[in-house]
Parts: C-alpha cells; structure tokens; sequence
C-alpha cells in the first residue's frame, strides 16, 4: 500500500510538473527579474542616469505634478501622482484619459504615464520610451498579446499544477533527508536528478511559499464566491475592492459641473499626519475639475510583512475627509496581507532581495532539471529501440525541443529586451512595444529552431548565444550610454543599481556559459568515443588475426 | 540585514551545514575513507552543533529583522548557505573541512564586527 502510493505520487509529480513546466519557466524567470523591477527600469532609462537631483519639498512636487497635469490631461477620468521613493527616484504622473471619444475601450487602453522632474515640474521628455522592469513583472501573470483574465487563468492553473507537483515531489522523495547534500555529476540520468532534489529541496520554503502565495494574489479571481455572499448586501465587490485595495476607492460617476479641485497639497500633509509622518505612496484624482471629484491618498507599504495599503479618501472640492481605509485591519485582512507581502518581498532589504533573487533563480534551475530528467530517462527507456534505428517517439523529440526553447530560448529573449532598449532608434513609433516585440520575436525563433533540430548542438548553440548576449550587454552599454561599468563601479559614480544590474547580467552570462563548454566537452567525448571505438576494436582484432 | 550581519548567518548557517553533513554516513565516508562512519558520540555530537548553529544563524537573522521578516531572511540564508554546502562538498571534497574551518574562525571576526556596527 505504502509503496503504491508513493508511486501514485511519482506519477502525479511527473505529469503534474511537465505538462506546466513550460509555462512555469517563463513564470519564474519574469518573476524573478521583478525582484529588481526598479532596478531594472532604471537600467532601461539611461537618460535618468546622470539626474542626482537634491529631494524636493513633498507639497512642491504635488503642486507641480498637479500643475502638469491639469495642463496635459484636463479632461481625464482619473490622475495617478506616484510620489518618490526609495527605489523608484522619479515622479510618475498618470491619467486615464475620458471614454469620450473610444467608447468600450478598456481603462488600462487610456492609460498613460510620464515621468517629471519634481523640481521643475517639466517632464523628462527626453527619457527613451520603455515598459522597463514593468513588462517583465506584468509578464509574469499577464503573459502577453492576450486578454488579462485568460492569462491570469492561464498561470493560476499553472500555479496550481506547481502547488501539486511540489507536494506529491516531497511526498515521492524517498530519501529526501539521506541525499540532502548529494549531487553526483557527470552520471547521466543520476545527476538530473540530484540536480533537480538539489534545487528543490534547498530552496523549498521558498518554492512552496512562493506558489501558494501566487495563488493567494490571484485568489479573488480563481474562488470570488467568499467575497460575493459575504459582500451581498454591502455594496457587493466593488465595496470589498475598495476596502482591500484604496487606491480604487472613490470612483463615482462625475456630476457633469465644473468646480475647481482643491489644493492637494494641504490634504496630503493632512494624511501624513494620520500617519504619524508615514511617507505617501500614490494620490489618486478622480474625476479631477468635476464637482463629484474625489481624492484618495495611500500610504507607502511598511517594512513589514503585510502589505497592506492603508488610505484616505477626501471630497475634491471641498477637501472633506469622507473616509479611512484600513487603519485597523481585521485579522484575515493582515493575514491575506502577510501572504501577499510575502510574494511582492515589499520589505526585503538589498540582502534579503538578493537571496529571494537566488532562490528564484533555483526554482527556474528546479523546474529546468526536472523537465530535462523526464527528457534523459525516456530516451533511456528507448535507448534500445533508437540504437536499433528507430527514430525517437513524438513525445520525446517534443519535450526535448520545447525543453531548449524554453530553458536556453527564455535568456535569449530575456537579453534581446535589453539589447532593443538600448539599439532601437530613440524616435521609433511605438518603441516600448517593438521592445517587447523583440522578446517574444527572439523566443519565437529559439523555440522554431529548437523543434527544428532539437540535439546537442541546438543546445550549445542557444545556450551559448544567450552568454554572448548577456556578456555584451555591459559591452554595449560603454558604446551606448555614460553610465557604463567604467563609470558606475571603476570611478565609483554610481547610480549603483546600474553596475549591479550590469554584474548581474555578466554573472548570469557566464553561468550560461559554463553550461556551454560542458556540453561541449561532452559532445568532444562523444565524438572521441565514436572514432576511438572503431580504432580500439582493430587493436584488439590484430592479434587475433596474428595467432590465427 | 547589514553587511556582517548577513556574512554572520550565513557563515553560521555554512559550519552548521558541515557538521550536519559530516555526521551523514555517506559524507564522513569520503573524507575517512570508503565504509568509515562516525561513532555514535561523534554523530550525536555533530548533529547537536549543526542544530546549534541553525539556530544561532536564524536567531542573528531575527534580531536584525524582528522576528517575522527575520525568519523570512533566515530561511533565505539556510537555503543559499545550503547550496553553497552542497557546491563544497561536490567539487571540494577533500577541501571542504577546511574552508569550513576559516569560515568558523572568522565568525568571531563577524560577531565582533556586527556587535560594533550595533553600537556605532
């Protein structure tokens, strides 16, 4: 019985896991680099690189973010004002611009964002137009070229599928405390999967907390009924929306009379000092010039483990506080925040970001090994029938090509991204999405390359363009931007987040191209191998053929 | 997490690992020789100072972090220092006891250091 079902729980784990791990990889590796989400947007704006300006006055920058927008988007449905912070430097200014004209559109269609100089109050137009770090994370639950919601059912199964195969993988790792230290390289189907146990059990408070807490942020979406017969007679969703998540609040349909908005800056002094001088994360204008205006505050996330958000919500016209969100959360509250905080890493500090970086580096090392140990020890199981000269089955040339163009394909189009920000013309129509064009053009061609001849030379080939790739971008960035290496780290001028990011790259460059002179080792021993056969066997003939 | 800090538990997290791996038949075998294995009192006593040093590892995390992000970091630093463990034991086989070793005798370099970065 005992071992029945831990052989049940192999068969879920294997299928569980390969049939998702695809999409997984792609999961992992975006989710990853949204560690750095800041970081890496800022890396993709150059022209913020040089800007060191000293911190302004907070109701300065509000008036002048207020000031630029009343002149650029008067009549829009809604302002966003993102305030400075630690490791965002710039003002953003948003606005979702009226349905007027485009009828049906949907909001995020009419939104758009600038980044101003908080001192000034004049846009930094000449910042290159990039997603940045954005895509990257959207990328990670919003896929896409396809519609929010089917992505984000697409990853929530993915997730789900994940969850499982984690659970049944422990329950099926017989001598998960015995082999706990153990990697045996160089021994074929043995290594995978110690490779594969490696990744996953080191790290696994952080795969199992990571998959469940991705579920947890989509959880209104995948299981919406708690919050429907709970929130029946009270306002229904849109009132829980508003309490879980402020920046939401407020939004009424405008009266259609003109009135000036009042001055935000006393309301947000006001709101800080509800706070106790808590910093201000976002104001949110809605129907700004409309006498239904309202304006909610949200405070900036704490450096504790909840990310909850609390937020003040004022009358626009008159100034009149109307309501406080989440001043004194109920326990669920807390806790849904300490799970979803736990996902975002909103509290990690520089170390402790870098070790949930490492750690989603091995989830993606985790759910590589394991599709490639499902590739070796099915070619093993047809190891008889292919030296017979039987061709391999579908389902293995499948797995094996889909392998390659997802395990070396996704660097590739990971470093294409970077290599467009920084070779694309500056004027180009539409330049952030032909970045992100180019991402999902160079993934396209190492996947149909990869099915084309899925072998070991595809490998090298893809892994060691990805190297080339990720080694050139702090090459690159010597002949197109001043804030390269030699700048940032050798004369020590900073911005550090840009010589860390170039680090990175060259570290993750080489590890990639570590990868490739291994397989080309073993390609040269394989090779050796076939030509020293033939040769060995005469030796051993002519002797043979002597005494006869 | 200041730098030291951070370099303490780890460094902690890294000797635990080592004398928990030690006391694993397979791991003493390869330093000892093929079929050594740890007497009962070696094992026993390997086993309580890896316990220790875990401990000690997430307690240095916890008191620089509060006990919830503390324990969020701890966690973080047994997987890395794990990781690194098993890349030691690996490809260093017969070296690792002695990278162990400068890793313990700087720990009281890191305690010193990190206590210092506390009161200045």
């Amino acid at each position: 019985m005992r071992e029945g079902f831990r052989q049940s729980m192999a068969w879920l784990h294997t299928w569980c896991g390969l049939l998702v791990c695809w999409v997984l990889l792609l999961v992992f590796a975006g989710g990853t680099a949204s560690y750095y989400k800041e970081e890496i947007s800022l890396w993709m704006m150059p022209e913020l690189h040089a800007t060191r300006s000293a911190p302004v006055p907070q109701a300065q920058a509000i008036e002048h973010a207020v000031a630029y927008l009343q002149q650029k988007a008067p009549q829009a449905e809604r302002w966003f004002i993102t305030l400075p912070a630690e490791r965002s430097v710039a003002m953003r200014v948003g606005w979702v611009a009226s349905a007027g004209d485009s009828k049906g559109s949907s909001a995020r269609s009419r939104f758009k964002s600038e980044r101003i100089d908080a001192a000034t109050g004049q846009p930094l137009a000449q910042v290159r137009d990039t997603r940045g770090g954005e895509f990257l994370y959207r990328l990670h639950f919003d896929l896409h070229y396809m519609p929010v919601q089917w992505a984000r059912w697409i990853v929530s199964i993915c997730a789900l599928f994940m969850l499982v195969a984690i659970i049944s993988g422990v329950i099926t790792h017989k001598r998960i405390f015995k082999d706990f230290f153990t990697f045996r390289p160089h021994k074929g189907q043995r290594s995978w999967l110690d490779a594969h146990n490696a990744t996953a059990v080191l790290a696994l408070p952080f795969h199992l907390m990571i998959t469940y807490t991705g579920l947890v942020t989509l959880m209104f979406m995948i299981m919406p009924w708690g919050v429907q017969s709970a929130y029946r007679d009270k306002g229904g969703e849109t009132a829980f929306f508003e309490t879980v998540f402020p920046g939401t609040a407020g939004r009424v349909k405008p009266a259609g009379v003109a009135a000036p908005l009042t001055a935000l800056a006393p309301l947000a002094a006001q709101a800080q000092q509800h706070w106790q001088g808590g910093p201000l994360a976002v104001l949110v204008v809605n129907n700004p010039g409309d006498a239904k205006a309202t304006v909610v505050i949200t405070r900036q996330k704490m450096s504790t483990l909840s990310s909850l958000q609390p937020g003040l919500m004022y009358q626009g016209v008159t100034g009149e506080r109307l309501a406080a969100y989440g001043d004194d959360p109920s326990a669920t509250a807390v806790t849904r925040g300490a799970l979803y905080g736990l996902h975002l890493a909103h509290f990690a500090d520089p170390w402790l970001r870098a070790l949930f970086f490492l750690c989603g580096l091995s989830g993606y090392l985790m759910v590589a090994s394991g599709a490639v140990l499902w590739a070796v020890k099915t070619r093993q199981k047809e190891a008889k029938a292919i030296a017979g000269g039987a061709r391999a089955s579908f389902g293995l040339r499948l797995v094996e090509a889909l392998n390659i163009g997802a395990i070396a394909g996704l660097p590739i189009a990971f470093a294409s991204y970077f290599w467009a920000n920084r070779l694309l013309p500056l004027e180009l129509h539409q330049r952030a999405q032909m970045e992100i064009n180019l991402f999902f053009a160079a993934w396209a061609v190492a996947a149909a390359l990869a099915q084309v001849r899925p072998d070991l030379r595809m490998w090298r080939l893809q892994l060691g363009l990805g190297a080339a790739l990720f080694i050139g971008l702090p090459l690159l960035n010597v002949v197109t931007t001043q804030s390269h290496l030699g700048v940032t780290l050798l004369l020590g001028r900073g911005p550090w987040p840009v010589a860390a990011f170039d680090l990175t790259v060259l570290a993750l460059g080489m590890a990639l191209a570590m990868a490739e002179r291994v397989l080309a080792r073993r390609q040269r021993k394989r090779q050796d191998g076939l030509q020293a056969a033939p040769a060995k066997s005469r030796v051993e003939r002519d002797p043979v053929e002597e005494t006869a | 997490m200041t730098t030291c800090g951070f370099l303490l538990a780890l460094g902690l997290a890294y000797c635990a690992w080592s004398a928990l791996a030690l006391a694993m038949d397979r791991h003493y075998a390869e330093l000892h020789g093929r079929g050594a294995e740890p007497a009962p009192p070696v094992r026993r006593r390997l086993r309580q100072l890896g316990v220790l040093g875990l401990v000690a590892s997430l307690a240095v995390t916890m008191r620089m972090q509060g006990w919830s992000v503390g324990m969020v970091a701890g966690l973080g630093v047994l997987t890395l220092s794990a990781l690194l463990q098993v890349l030691a034991l690996t490809y260093w086989p017969t070296r690792g006891p002695a990278l162990t070793r400068v890793v313990l005798f700087a720990l009281p370099v890191l305690l010193l250091l990190w206590a210092m970065e506390k009161i200045f």
